[in-house]
């Protein structure tokens, strides 16, 4: 791992964006700013699914959900470039695996319920109880990105990263 | 601007800031990041709705969102006091600070405005409406900025 | 509406005064094509967290690169990472000689971000991981 660190960090792509100042902290500010509403709208459907809001049809929950997409999208391309920055930082560091893994764990369980469960939640009438496989689905959901963010906010003191 | 030397150089700062448990700086920038997500992303989820995003829920049921505002504000304000204490006085100097300080108590007050007058509101009229909107889109503007200036404080540390 | 119109302006305003810090304050960064050594003595030592700060005074000497001499503002990482790297709080003090190599700030002022230090006995105390390969690259082996 740490010679392809060392090669990524002397390509020219990894210099020249690393080398403009204004970019690594611009990557941060939208880093947090994509966690913010990717936890804010995901969680409102995590809540949901675990039986929060009753009476609310959780297709009206859903509806936020393009923006915590976008959340994500925000934060997995700030994430790449941190990489292709700073390669070294994270690559070495057992915390920012698990990171990738609970972003992983996060992404599976939101295919599982796309896929699986999707059509009969939206079937559900708003007042229903939720079903024990949608309330975990929900809780492990938002558990899996709190512990991203656990990860993440560690990484320069449990991981190598800055 | 004694006092706030006197913060900064205090027994508990060199202990905290000193310290090389995993429980002591780490955790409290851990915990202020997670009220963050709270408070942010109740917010914008708020707002967002003011906005006529997911129009099929009930605007009335968003006062239950607010608990999580509080919360994530609660969680940062006892968070902030301690990470505020060990850099009293460079932060009390650095205008960047009041900047976020100040965003973060106009975003909260825009969303109190917004949940009085149109969220706890039966039958809120027309204009009401409007305005509200206006509030929403300045909160979630005054959000960016306390979260950029709050990440911009890690640059201007003295 | 008045009371409404008064909140926004200051909303606005408070938005705008930000983009002129912003703007002054540069994120001037540091140098992080150059390795540049470093031989002097510690001023002050700041053992704690986020980031290890400590002071090293390079004085003028024969042989001494001159780009090198004055006092710097040195800064290393947290100090859970840096113990990982063999770093402790009683690793250097004040008065204490230091040969560290680290990059300097693009701008000219007077920071460097600490790449390693370098022990009496030779052995390299490295501020996040060991990387000899990729130092050796930069320096052409020197």
């Amino acid at each position: 791992m740490t010679d392809f660190s060392a090669w990524l960090e002397s390509t020219a792509v990894s210099k020249s964006l690393f080398g403009l100042s204004w970019l690594w902290p611009t990557c941060e500010s939208l880093h947090f700013l994509g966690l913010c509403v990717l936890i804010g709208g995901a969680g409102l459907l995590d809540l949901r699914l675990m039986g929060f809001f009753r009476g609310v049809a959780i297709r009206d929950v859903k509806a936020f959900m393009p923006w915590a997409i976008a959340g994500f999208f925000t934060n997995l391309t700030t994430g790449v470039l941190f990489l292709i920055m700073q390669p070294h930082l994270y690559l070495s560091s057992v915390v920012w695996w698990c990171k990738i893994a609970f972003i992983g764990l996060a992404g599976l369980n939101a295919m599982f319920f796309e896929t699986r469960l999707s059509k009969s939640a939206l079937a559900l009438a708003p007042d229903a109880e939720m079903p024990r496989s949608l309330q975990l689905v929900g809780a492990l959901s938002l558990f899996s990105w709190f512990a991203v963010l656990y990860c993440g906010r560690m990484l320069p003191y449990l991981g190598t990263g800055n | 601007m004694a006092f706030f030397r006197s913060l900064q150089d205090s027994d508990f700062t060199n202990w905290f800031l000193g310290s090389d448990s995993i429980w002591t700086y780490p955790t409290v920038l851990t915990l202020h990041t997670i009220g963050m997500a709270i408070l942010v992303g109740a917010s914008i989820v708020v707002h967002l709705r003011v906005l006529e995003v997911g129009r099929g829920f009930p605007i009335e049921r968003l006062r239950a969102l607010y608990k999580f505002i509080w919360a994530g504000f609660a969680i940062n304000l006892a968070s902030g006091v301690v990470l505020f204490i060990t850099e009293a006085a460079d932060r009390a100097v650095d205008p960047v600070f009041y900047i976020k300080l100040g965003s973060i108590f106009l975003a909260l007050w825009l969303g109190v405005l917004v949940k009085r007058r149109l969220i706890d509101r039966a039958d809120p009229p027309r204009a009401t409406i409007t305005t509200s909107r206006i509030l929403s889109v300045s909160s979630l503007g005054l959000w960016t900025v306390a979260i950029v200036a709050g990440r911009l404080m890690a640059y201007l540390k003295k | 509406m008045r009371r409404l119109l008064i909140v926004l302006g200051l909303g606005v305003a408070l938005a705008a005064t930000a983009v002129p810090v912003f703007a002054h304050h540069s994120f001037a960064m540091f140098d992080m094509e150059k390795n540049v050594t470093y031989s002097g003595v510690v001023k002050d030592w700041k053992w704690q967290n986020p980031h290890v700060h400590f002071t090293v005074l390079v004085k003028p000497a024969a042989g001494m690169d001159p780009q090198t001499v004055g006092t710097w503002d040195v800064e290393g990482g947290s100090i859970n990472i840096m113990t990982r790297q063999g770093w402790t709080r009683a690793s250097y003090k004040t008065g204490d000689p230091i040969q560290l190599v680290g990059h300097p700030m693009k701008d000219g002022s007077k920071g460097i971000s600490l790449f390693y230090a370098i022990r009496p006995d030779g052995t390299r105390l490295y501020h996040d991981i060991a990387r000899p390969k990729d130092d050796i690259k930069k320096d052409g082996g020197k």
